[in-house]
Order: C-alpha cells, then structure tokens, then sequence
C-alpha cells in the first residue's frame, strides 16, 4: 500500500494546492452567487414552490448539467495528460507501480476532492436559498407545497453528486487518453451528449450520464421531473419513484475505466517533442 | 550477463527513424552513451525505461522486459532529459514522494530522501521550491531522485547540462563512488569530454545507428586527425592565447569576443589537463571552459564519412 497510498495523497495535495483550482472553485460557486444576487436584489420568493423552483432548477440545470461535467472536463482530461505534458509521468511509471494501479489511484483521489467540493457547493447553495426564509409563513400559497422538507432533497443531493462526479470524471478521463486534442473532444461531447441528447425525448439520452443522474434523483424526489418540462407520459416512462440509474450509471464508469486502463498500459505516455528528441 | 541488451531493436516516430536496427550489449560499470541531439540516445534511454514500445526488435534490461514492469524498473534510477518537475513542490519533497512511490516508507522515506539530497550537496536548498532552481540545481535534484531507492542501476539522460565546473567534478566523483559499490550506469552526453573524464566505455550513435562502440581510446584515434574546439571564457583571453601559441599541441587559436577564446586541437585531453595550471599562474579569471563544438556532430559526420 505504501506507493499507492503517497501517490493518493500526493494528488490530493496536489490537486488542492495547485493554483488552477481557483477556476472549479469559481465555477462550483457560481449558483450560489446568483441565488444570492436574486435574494438581494430580486422581489423576494413569493411562495414555497417558487423558492423550490429556484433552488431545484439550480442543482438541476446549472450545477448538474453544466457546472459538474465542465468541473470534471477539466480535472478528467488534464489527470494524465498534465503529467505527460510535464514530463513528469516518467516518474510515475517507472516506480513501484503498474500504469493502471497509477491510473486509478489519480482517479480515485481526484474523485474525492472533486466529490467533495461539488457537495461543497451543493451546501452553500443550499444555506444561502434557506438561511432566513421563513418556509412556514409563504407555505400557505402553495398548499402542494406545504410539507416539503428541503433538507430531505439537499441530503439526497449530496449523496447522489459524487456518483455523478465518478461518471463524468470517467468520461472525461478516457477522452483525455483517446486523442491528442482532448479539450476539443470533451467539450463536443460535453455539448451534445450531455446538454443536448440529455434533454430530448429520444433514446440517445441512455448514453448520457445526466440521463442516470435524473433517474436516480427523481426516484427520491418524485417531484423532481415538473422541473423537465416534459409530456406526463413521457415523464412517467422514464421517471418513477423509487427507480434508481445508479448501476447504469457505475456501469458508464467502469466501462470508461476500463478503456482508460487499456489505452494507459499501452500507449506511450510521453510528450511528442520529447518523443522526436 | 549484459545489464542492457539491445537486439535488432529500432524503434520509429511515423516516417522518423529514431533508432535503426540497434543490437549491442552494455556491460557492467559507466557507459557513456554519445551522440549529437536527435541522434536517438533519449529514445534509447526510454525505450529502456520503458516509456517507448519498440517498433521492431527488443529490448532487456537485466535480462527482463521492461514495458509497465515495475518490478525491473524499480531496480533502476532514471534521470530524464529536460526540466520535469512539479514545481510548487520543494526539493526535499519531491525527492520524498519519488523515495515512497519506490516503496520506502515512514523514516526510512525521509531519511532516505536527506541522504540522497546530501549526496547531491542539495540539503541547503532542499526546502525551496522547485520552480525557484537555477538549472545546475534542478539537475542536481533530478539525480537526487534517481538515487533514492538505491538502485543497481543509473540510466542518466545529459545530467551535466547546465550544472557548473564545481558540481560537474562532485557529481562526476559520486557517480564513480556509487560505481566501486557496485551501481552500473549509462549515462548520455553530446560533450565527449564530460564522458570521457568518467569512463573509458562509450556508445557512439548517430542517426538512430551506432557508429562506435567500446574503448574510448580506440575510437578517439579514428577521429585523431580531427581537430577539435574549445571554447574558453576568460577575461584576457589575447594573454592567455599567446601562452597557448607556443604549444604544438594547439592547431589554432581565436579570439572571437573580448571575453572568449577558441582553441582548436587534436589533443583536447591534454589541453584540457594544462588549461587549470596555466589560468592560475597567470591569475586570470575563468568564466567557463567548454567544448566548443559540444554537439559533436562535426565528429559523427566525420566517422560517418569515414565509414562510407
């Protein structure tokens, strides 16, 4: 466990004390940053659907759709590519370590811190829709409403994020490995996979992982799939209460790993001046 | 058994040949693997660090394969060409992450990493960060990592680049030291005299071929008709040229700025051995000494000539 465990660690450390993070960290904040202007500066949320409306479409549109994928765009393409553009990947794989036990274990810590700052966002979302609104007294005007406990949603929210953070870092890790133009190709994917094939009633959406996501969160928040917009039949066909996309969605993952493991043990990973002297 | 064994091994970038059909066997002790740069020594080295894939051939290190083998690799301290570091990182640990990554742990780690960083006479800059090193420094502490895990063996890509005269000699001394323990080393230049002042053992290729392979000796007299340049920074070089005119050892002599002298000579070792004595009783000040034609890439032409 000794390598594996400095090199776990090392990442972290790394990851947390690089100075790129302050992007991901901008990003992440950025809900909470327009909730609090619309609470400073916005009529205030006249009825408890609307403050659900609010806070859901947040999670929902912006965090989970957009700001997560482009947080772990960002960290999965760059988690071998920035060592080999660097060089420094040479040190990696010539120590006491195969090249995918050093895959996974960059994977795994990058998981953990990005799980962690995307809960982290999730938790200031959270504290600044509900600090200082009095749900009781606006509850009266939305009778549907009366008895939601957005403390229930936020605990789901933060257990089912970091799954999500394993898919799209997954995703994004095996692009990075695949061509040498990862940027371009993640974003693309990113794009239509995710934005687009998501949010269409098409079959597509199953290769998606916000598609699974959706799932999982609207089998424990059945209310969920109001947010979509979408035809009630249609609504009840791919949401129910008490479904869950989870192992579809660890399946995306694994399988992504499982590329990323191959392409890792077999391509040289070495910077293409440095290749050509 | 050899410690590296090269058979038929050539390894290609696309259209670009690297290394061209190469079988050879480096032995026990200092190799010094030369070459001009683009010559194929860095990809020679990769390849057997592992980090490129033959195209054709193979290649063994301890008689072992060495693609994603860490069990070989690990018994090898790899100094990479160029500048690859995590830069916010302090030298001591960057050498402590490399010496657990290599399976030390706890104090054995650290003091591992302090004796290492001792070796290289980095200790007191090892809490600095990285990315405020000179470039002797970063050299100094890329050697330091090779030998955390003490390994049996050195694969060294250019390390004197950019270090000065004085870290040249130390570092030279600690690789001959590390020798008579037992530690066998390949280590690449493009100075022949780098090499030369550590080992009689050389590899000479060019173009991704080997144009020369064995005792120095035996293939510097194939080349003796050759002269060669050294370039010598000091601050009255015209003095400093009227001394050397009068050896016949020197072919010729050029001052080509205020502060640098040219020497040409088909005995650069024996200038080489004169140049100190002849400095100090002079008392001049000496910036640097150093081959002129560090590329030796006029010496390649010429044996390739030859050889055609």
């Amino acid at each position: 466990m000794g390598p594996i465990a400095a090199l776990f660690g090392f990442t972290i450390r790394q990851t947390l004390l690089n100075r790129k993070i302050g992007l991901p960290l901008i990003i992440l904040a950025a809900p909470t940053a327009i909730i609090i202007l619309i609470r400073n500066f916005a009529e205030p949320l006249p009825d408890v659907e609307t403050a659900w409306r609010a806070y859901h479409s947040g999670v929902q549109f912006l965090l989970i759709q957009l700001l997560i994928p482009l947080v772990c765009l960002i960290y999965g393409t760059a988690l071998v590519g920035a060592d080999v553009d660097a060089g420094t990947i040479v040190y990696l794989t010539t120590r006491r370590m195969r090249r995918r036990t050093m895959l996974l274990v960059k994977f795994a810590a990058n998981v953990l811190v990005l799980a962690v700052l995307c809960d982290l966002s999730i938790v200031l979302l959270h504290a600044c829709t509900f600090v200082g609104l009095d749900l009781q007294s606006v509850a009266v005007l939305s009778p549907a409403f009366a008895d939601w406990n957005p403390t229930n949603d936020f605990c789901y929210y933060l257990l089912i994020i970091p799954a999500g953070v394993l898919g799209f870092l997954a995703v994004f890790t095996l692009i990075g490995l695949l061509t040498a133009r990862p940027l371009t190709l993640s974003i693309f994917y990113l794009v239509t996979v995710e934005l687009i094939m998501s949010n269409i009633p098409v079959g597509a959406r199953v290769y998606s992982v916000t598609h699974y996501l959706r799932v999982t969160m609207a089998g424990v928040i059945p209310e969920l799939p109001r947010l979509y917009e979408m035809p009630e039949e249609l609504s009840q066909e791919l949401y129910s209460p008490g479904a869950t996309g989870l192992p579809e969605l660890f399946g995306i993952a694994l399988v992504a790993l499982a590329l990323t493991t191959i392409l890792v043990t077999v391509r040289e990973l070495m910077p293409a001046k440095v290749a050509r002297e | 058994m050899p410690v590296i064994e090269l058979d038929n091994l050539s390894k290609w970038y696309g259209e670009v040949i690297g290394l061209n059909n190469v079988t050879a066997a480096i032995d026990r002790g200092i190799t010094g693997l030369l070459g001009a740069n683009g010559a194929g020594k860095s990809t020679l080295m990769s390849l057997a660090m592992g980090q490129l894939r033959p195209s054709k051939g193979s290649i063994r290190v301890f008689g072992q394969r060495v693609w994603d083998r860490p069990g070989v690799l690990s018994q090898v301290g790899y100094c990479p060409e160029g500048d690859p570091f995590w830069p916010n990182l302090t030298g001591y640990r960057f050498v402590l992450f490399l010496a657990k990554t290599s399976g030390l742990r706890g104090s054995a780690a650290v003091k591992a990493a302090r004796h290492a960083i001792e070796l290289t006479g980095m200790t007191e800059h090892a809490g600095r960060a990285i990315r405020g090193y000179s470039k002797g420094m970063r050299q100094r502490i890329k050697i330091a990592q090779t030998l955390v895990h003490s390994p049996k063996l050195l694969i060294l890509d250019e390390p004197f680049t950019g270090t000065d005269p004085v870290a040249r000699h130390e570092l030279g001394n600690l690789l001959r030291e590390l020798v008579k323990q037992g530690v066998d080393i390949l280590i690449s230049s493009h100075v022949l005299h780098e090499v030369e002042a550590l080992t009689k053992q050389i590899l000479l290729i060019d173009h991704g071929r080997i144009v020369a392979q064995g005792d120095l000796q035996a293939v510097r007299r194939t080349m003796r008709d050759r002269p060669h340049a050294i370039r010598v920074r000091v601050d009255q070089p015209r003095r400093l040229a009227a001394d050397l005119a009068a050896l016949d050892i020197v072919a010729g002599l050029k001052v080509s700025s205020p502060d640098t002298l040219t020497i040409e000579t088909a005995w650069p070792e024996r200038v080489y051995d004169l140049l100190p004595n002849l400095i100090l009783d002079r008392k001049l000040s000496v910036r640097e000494i150093a081959a002129a034609d560090e590329s030796l890439e006029a010496v390649f032409d010429y044996l390739t000539h030859r050889e055609g």
